[in-house]
């Protein structure tokens, strides 16, 4: 958003804008006034150049006329004004002289030396007159005569000033129109100016306004970057700023929001999972209760049975009550606690046989312990084989009569254990097998807990390293295979 | 700021400065021209306007616009009085003026006409024995040495020593010529065209037999061989002029007018000027007071040739 550009302040901006615009204004009416005023001075000094030669002709006409005042009177107030005379017309050609353009300063030169000739010959003359010489009359001619000459030349320094004045007009005429044109051009200049400096200072403030605004809009869609954005002000520019931190700070927040949503789903996931299960320990605990019922009761009278059934000679009843005994005590035992394949095994084998007892003929059971040597002491949660047997005749073989039949095959080597337990029974349709393999091996009606049992404690126990498969359909019995990795 | 002003200030004063030194150190030549106007004396000013140009003086043309004596007087009289530092003029003034401008040291070179007696500085013009020769030879050579001629002259001012001088050395020339002549008539122009057709008019008519017309002012040859032409007498008569004028030399080229005696009026102006610069610089007057510009008479033959020079 920024760059290395000095951005000046808006307020920097208008003032120097103001500066330029007073300073061009000053400079114009200065320019004007000095050209008004040269003007002026040039009317003004045609005017006094043209008062001097008039008043020059005049003083030299007086001196004529005083010289012959004196010449005829011998007054010597005519011979006083006649030198006051002479005075003024030297100050005359003088200022015309100063006036004077530097072509034409030389014929006012010249001029001035015919007045000197002429007031030297009227010195002449007066001497001589007053020393009444015999060159009188010759002077006193030549005296009339350089008056004529002088008075002759008038015309032509009245055609020069005229020429000078008319020249001077001109240069008037030049400098007003210059300066018409010069206020037309200035002013011109000026509009364009103020016209570019506005539509540029208008420019510099909607167009970051605009694109603000834009860009609000998409922080309303959720759009963040404010990167285009850029202040041709100081203060635009800390707007921009201010602005894109803010677009920064709620896309910050909202990110932050959703990822704290998204934990606390997950929270709430995890405790409706440990829910779940606290209450499926629940129902384990109380069932674990209700089975623990007193066991040195329940073991105490079996062994008071098996002792009579040994005393009284019915050796099937006491070999049953043993294995009994000796399958509720290993469930008592291990049910929380971890066991061993070929324990797993021979705890199933006095299942089977009490099963085979209780079934007679609706069941044959076929137990398969391959490698018992290698596999035999890999480490087990216990009570896993028996329920898995138990489901199959609980819930498979529930309605069968007979040739039921429930193959339990454990083999293994040292990479790997499996054990699969299989029934023929009615099995599990394919929607509600995949219903039951995706709520987790569980069921809302809570059938088929053993089962769910088993495949959470594999699961919590192996983790990845033990895994469970179900075959299954509806009349094509229940096949379910677990894989422990060693 | 300061230096500004000080600038302006040494400026102005340098200004003021050479004001006051250009009053004492110009130079001033006044031109008084008897003919402000006339074609011919024009290349006596560009001569003389070329040279003021060249060394940076002061010069001034001023003179009449037709014959006025009195006003070539009272011209040169005002450039006494203005204190001039030199002037030139056509010796046709005063003698005593030329003097009056010497007592006020200033020189007065002659052009055209000359003063012998005055105190001029120098004279340039025509040498008039040379033109009479000229126009001498260039009738024998149409008219052989035998024949007597019988002679018409023309002048601007009969009573100017210029025109005498002309006349006087045509007499003397023409003596030299074995068949005799006689000058029948001596008309003035008085530097006007008009003047001069009218009195043309009337010498034609006068004299019947006249042989040659020569015409020592510078309008009179073109009135004069037009009003032979038309009167059939062109066949019968040589007619001669002087000066370069455009008129003239196309008539010269066109047979009308048989010659004309030229000379450089544009040296009148250009080399009086140099001369008198001189003098006013170095203080020395020329040994020599009589220059005389080359002189040539410009016929049929050579009318070409003189135009591309």
């Amino acid at each position: 958003m920024k760059n290395n550009k000095k951005i000046r302040s808006f307020k920097d901006k208008i003032f120097l804008s103001n500066l330029i615009m007073g300073i061009t204004i000053v400079a114009c009416i200065v320019l004007f006034t000095a050209l008004n005023s040269i003007s002026v001075n040039k009317y003004k000094e045609t005017g006094s150049t043209l008062q001097n030669l008039s008043s020059f002709y005049k003083n030299v006409n007086n001196i004529d006329t005083y010289v012959k005042d004196y010449l005829y009177t011998s007054n010597e107030k005519s011979l006083s004004k006649y030198q006051s005379y002479i005075k003024d017309s030297t100050e005359d050609i003088h200022m015309l002289e100063a006036s004077s353009t530097s072509k034409n300063y030389y014929r006012f030169v010249l001029l001035e030396q015919m007045l000197e000739s002429y007031t030297s010959l009227s010195e002449k003359l007066i001497a001589s007159f007053n020393e009444a010489d015999t060159d009188y009359t010759t002077l006193y001619n030549e005296f009339l005569r350089a008056g004529q000459l002088i008075e002759k030349t008038s015309g032509d320094y009245y055609n020069l000033i005229t020429k000078e004045v008319n020249v001077q007009l001109g240069n008037l005429q030049d400098i007003k129109n210059s300066t018409e044109l010069a206020s037309i051009v200035l002013f011109g200049l000026l509009l364009f100016w103020l016209f570019q400096y506005t539509n540029k200072l208008t420019t510099s403030i909607t167009k970051p306004i605009n694109l603000l605004l834009d860009n609000i809009s998409k922080i309303k869609e959720g759009q963040y970057d404010l990167s285009q954005v850029s202040g041709s002000s100081h203060e635009m520019e800390e707007l921009c700023d201010a602005m894109n931190e803010m677009a920064y700070a709620i896309q910050n927040n909202i990110e932050s929001t959703k990822e704290k949503a998204k934990l606390e789903k997950q929270i709430l996931e995890w405790k409706n999972e440990n829910l779940k299960k606290d209450e499926l320990l629940v129902q384990s605990e109380l069932k674990m209760l209700q089975n623990q019922i007193n066991p040195h009761f329940l073991f105490n009278t079996l062994n008071m049975i098996y002792k009579l059934a040994i005393q009284e000679g019915a050796e099937n009843a006491a070999d049953i009550l043993i294995k009994t005994s000796q399958l509720l005590r290993y469930g008592l035992d291990k049910s929380s606690k971890l066991s061993d394949i070929k324990s797993e095994v021979e705890m199933l084998k006095n299942y089977i046989m009490i099963q085979e007892i209780r079934l007679g003929e609706r069941v044959h059971f076929e137990l398969q312990f391959e490698n018992e040597s290698s596999i035999g002491m890999v480490p087990i949660p216990g009570m896993i084989l028996q329920p898995l047997v138990e489901n199959a005749i609980k819930h498979g073989l529930k309605n069968c009569l007979k040739e039921g039949e429930v193959e339990i095959h454990v083999s293994g080597d040292d990479k790997i254990v499996r054990i699969s337990v299989s029934d023929n029974g009615e099995g599990m349709p394919g929607e509600d097998l995949e219903q039951f393999i995706l709520n987790d091996y569980q069921k809302t009606t809570g059938n088929h807990m053993g089962l769910y049992n088993v495949v959470k404690r594999l699961q919590m126990y192996y983790a990845d390293n033990g895994h469970v498969n179900i075959n299954s359909d509806s009349d094509c019995g229940f096949e379910i295979i677990v894989e422990i990795k060693r | 700021m300061k230096k500004c002003i000080l600038l302006l200030c040494t400026c102005l004063l340098f200004a003021c400065s050479s004001k006051q030194e250009e009053k004492k150190e110009f130079t001033y030549i006044l031109f008084a021209t008897p003919l402000k106007e006339h074609t011919i004396w024009l290349e006596a000013k560009e001569g003389f306007d070329q040279a003021c140009d060249e060394n940076d003086i002061k010069c001034d043309w001023l003179g009449p616009s037709v014959i006025d004596t009195q006003e070539m007087e009272d011209v040169i009289e005002t450039g006494i009085l203005k204190k001039a530092d030199a002037i030139i003029t056509q010796g046709v003034i005063e003698t005593d003026l030329i003097d009056m401008a010497y007592e006020n040291n200033i020189p007065i070179f002659l052009v055209d006409s000359d003063i012998p007696d005055s105190k001029r500085f120098a004279y340039m013009g025509k040498d008039f024995n040379q033109q009479a020769q000229l126009l001498l030879k260039d009738i024998e050579e149409k008219y052989g040495t035998k024949k007597h001629l019988k002679i018409a002259i023309q002048v601007a001012e009969e009573s100017f020593s210029i025109a005498k001088d002309q006349i006087e050395e045509v007499q003397n020339v023409f003596k030299q010529h074995e068949g005799g002549f006689d000058i029948v008539s001596i008309s003035e122009s008085k530097s006007d065209q008009i003047r001069a057709k009218k009195e043309w008019e009337q010498v034609l008519r006068d004299n019947d037999d006249i042989d040659v017309a020569i015409n020592f002012a510078a309008e009179s040859a073109e009135e004069c061989a037009t009003l032979a032409e038309g009167l059939g007498r062109k066949s019968r008569m040589l007619i001669y002029g002087v000066d370069d004028m455009d008129t003239t030399l196309q008539m010269v080229k066109d047979g009308k007018i048989d010659g004309t005696v030229v000379t450089s009026f544009y040296d009148y102006g250009y080399k009086g000027v140099s001369m008198l610069l001189d003098y006013i610089k170095n203080k020395s007057e020329p040994t020599q007071k009589i220059f005389s510009p080359n002189l040539m008479i410009v016929n049929k033959e050579n009318v070409k040739n003189y135009e591309e020079q």
